[in-house]
């Protein structure tokens, strides 16, 4: 890395948008299928104090959020839903969202850092990439799971890259993806929407809520049975299955448990990060919301 | 034939591509200099024949990483393993371009736990940095910087080890001779909790003291040695409910997220180096 | 039942907080099983784990809520930070036996082959969800 010579000038405002957009360009380039920018003071209101920008980053003025597409659309056609639980999530975003830190610090003289995400307490990650995502106009909270759906491609994948350089932020929408047009349908009609008519909270689900003149008006989400399902195999099943062992005395009980499949399974996920999260999409496969981009021939 | 090619401009090719790639730094050593290393660790035990060792240093941590008051960043948002990909760049080019053998070392470690190849050593020899009191080898420019090491049977001129050490930096020799300790010794004391302790004479450092399992326990404090530590803990626990406190608590899930996500998670302790005043001048952004 | 933290309630303001403050401190710390036992459930309500009325739609005059952070859980219910964090870490992990991984395969098993029959219309035909297949 070498420093920027001499002083670094303030950007003209007109100009802003314009480097701005030049930024956002270098996320596309390197991969991102969408990039936006959030002011870092707009996290204030959502987020508690420890989860804020500016905790990770003093002075921190603006968030750039990298947004990529996850499975292929032939991922989501598959017979074998096990095929885009493996294969769903190529962490593209994350790579641009690096290479628009470095190149903030190296073209403009500005701290930039990829914002961390990876969770380490816990659940619980450091910086929001949802509200990121949000905050930076790429998409709105959905019923399904509070996943973020763009208008146009319906669930996208984010990172963020936080910098004390000042942006033209872009805007959270100004209206709510969901419920789809035909969502409020169904649910008038049926008094559940897709997704809450998949995966229902009150049947051993995860989803619910009530929408009421087309609207959201009450959300619930149980995130530790998604992560269930989501993160089926992996960290989670292998603390369990380690768990289990610790208090079995029999050593052929042991045995069936190391040498199970369900061991495999969850150790192979721990080899391969990229199959460890995202292991079911059954609440974004009936989710309308960019469904009709994935028909191909 | 082989004698009448130009083996400074092919070097300064194949380190100029290494550069627009991503390294900072970029130099040739002697591989004979590292041929007292133990037997299996030398590089003639990893390549037969071997003439050259191109050492590469890059992929620092950003600027605004080094600043953070929270330690989660620097522990979790590592690109070390850019190093691995621009090595086996570089030593796939010179096996297609020019018919030598070249091998990138494996930055992982061999069998108890020993790297393949002395990165340091490499690095000490090639002048891509020079010994530190820390322990990391520190560029006089950029400090800290991850290194790959591409071995090679072609016969490169070598650049030596560099002329002046890094460390300590004059700021540091100050510190010394006014309170009688470095940046990097006042933030983890060997004496008092922490891993390094020496002594500098005439702007030297003369004497280092390094609790190197201390040290591997902050480096990888949520990775192998935590998950290893938190089991045993766990499997000497004969009450059950205490046994998932630990194995269900945040440590040992910590460890889990860390091992999944390796590629990020290879440094989790920085603090010598942060104090460090080397490569500073690289951090100073707005 | 889930009370998470109604929009309006007093929060600090934007000061740089110290590492006792912001809670989640890191390193190894195991909770004893009693005071699990018995604040689990509390701690876990307070969380993101039951997620309630969080879209950012929802009008900000108390309807929209959030989790709170394992230091606003420690001044709300009195305890020490780090109990509150292994509290949380061991609840999330044990609200659902190993048996739900097998349920959650099955689920996803009946959900995929639902669509691949016969799409949406699939769920709206009266048969039980792919949850209850």
């Amino acid at each position: 890395m070498t420093t920027v010579e001499g002083e670094v000038e303030a950007t003209d405002p007109r100009d802003l948008e314009v480097v701005t957009n030049a930024i956002k360009q270098v996320g596309i380039t390197a991969g991102a299928t969408l990039v936006g920018v959030a002011s870092a003071d707009a996290f204030n209101e959502y987020v508690p104090v420890g989860h804020r920008p500016e905790d990770f980053l003093p002075g921190a003025q603006s968030v750039v959020v990298s947004a990529s597409l996850g499975p292929t659309n032939a991922a989501w056609q598959s017979p074998n839903r096990r095929l885009m639980e493996i294969t769903g999530y190529d962490f593209r975003e994350n790579v641009a969202s690096i290479v628009i830190a470095e190149h903030i610090e190296r073209t403009h003289g500005y701290l930039a850092m990829h914002a961390p995400a990876l969770p380490t307490s816990g659940q619980q990650p450091p910086l929001s990439m949802m509200l990121s995502a949000v905050l930076a106009g790429l998409g709105t909270r959905s019923i399904a799971a509070n996943i973020i759906l763009n208008p146009t491609y319906g669930i996208m994948f984010f990172a963020a890259a936080i910098t004390t350089m000042r942006l033209t932020p872009d805007h959270q929408l100004e209206e709510n993806v969901c419920p789809a047009r035909s969502c409020v349908r169904m649910y008038e009609m049926e008094g559940k929407t897709p997704c809450m008519a998949v995966c229902p909270a009150d049947e051993g689900g995860c989803i619910d809520a009530t929408i009421e003149d087309g609207e959201i008006t009450s959300s619930f989400f149980d995130r530790e049975r998604c992560s269930t399902r989501a993160m089926n195999f992996g960290i989670r099943g292998h603390i369990k299955q380690v768990d289990i062992l610790t208090g079995i005395d029999d050593a052929d009980e042991r045995r069936e448990l190391i040498y199970s499949d369900d061991f495999r399974r969850n150790m192979s996920s721990i080899g391969r990060y990229k199959e460890s999260v995202s292991q079911c999409f059954e609440c974004m496969r009936v989710c309308p919301v960019g469904r009709y981009r994935r028909k191909l021939k | 034939m082989m004698d009448e090619l130009d083996w400074v401009s092919i070097k300064s090719g194949i380190l100029e591509m290494a550069r627009k790639r991503g390294a900072e730094v970029a130099r040739v050593g002697d591989p004979a200099l590292l041929e007292d290393a133990e037997p299996g660790l030398r590089p003639s035990d990893l390549l037969t024949g071997v003439k050259s060792m191109i050492v590469l240093g890059g992929a620092a941590p950003r600027a605004a990483e080094w600043q953070s008051p929270r330690v989660e960043v620097m522990e979790t948002v590592g690109t070390a393993d850019r190093m691995v990909a621009l090595g086996s760049s570089v030593a796939r080019h010179i096996e297609d371009t020019y018919g030598y053998y070249a091998l990138n070392v494996p930055t992982a470690t061999d069998q108890d736990d020993k790297a393949f190849l002395d990165f340091k050593a490499a690095a000490i020899a090639a002048g891509a940095g020079s010994p530190s009191l820390a322990g990391p080898v520190l560029d006089p420019t950029y400090g800290f910087l991850y290194l790959t090491v591409i071995l090679t049977t072609l016969p490169l001129p070598v650049d030596g080890p560099l002329q002046e050490a890094a460390c300590p930096a004059p700021q540091c020799v100050e510190m010394w001779d006014e309170k009688g300790t470095t940046p990097c010794m006042a933030v983890c004391p060997i004496d008092d909790g922490g891993c390094l302790g020496g002594e500098i004479q005439e702007g030297l450092v003369i004497k280092r003291r390094y609790d190197e399992d201390r040290c591997r326990d902050r480096v990888y404090h949520y990775w192998t040695p935590g998950y290893q530590a938190a089991l045993e803990r766990a499997l000497g626990e004969p009450d059950a409910r205490k046994r998932k406190m630990i194995l269900y608590g945040s440590f040992f899930t910590r460890t889990m997220w860390s091992i999944t996500y390796s590629g990020v998670s290879q440094g989790q302790c920085f603090e010598c180096i942060r104090a460090c005043p080397v490569g500073t001048e690289q951090r100073v952004l707005i | 039942m889930y009370s998470c933290m109604p929009r309006g309630h007093g929060t600090a303001g934007a000061y740089m907080s110290s590492p006792i403050e912001r809670g989640e401190l890191n390193g190894f710390h195991v909770v004893d099983p009693d005071l699990y036992d018995r604040y689990r459930a509390e701690v876990l309500a307070l969380t993101n784990s039951y997620q309630v009325d969080i879209n950012e739609f929802l009008p900000n005059d108390g309807t929209r809520k959030r989790g709170l952070s394992d230091a606003e859980i420690a001044d709300r219910l009195g305890l020490d930070i780090r109990d509150v964090t292994e509290i949380r870490v061991v609840a999330e992990h044990d609200e659902y036996p190993i048996e739900e991984y097998e349920a959650s395969a099955r689920f996803k098993d009946a959900a995929a082959a639902s669509y691949l029959e016969g799409g949406v219309k699939n769920l709206y035909k009266g048969d039980p969800p792919p949850t209850k297949r």
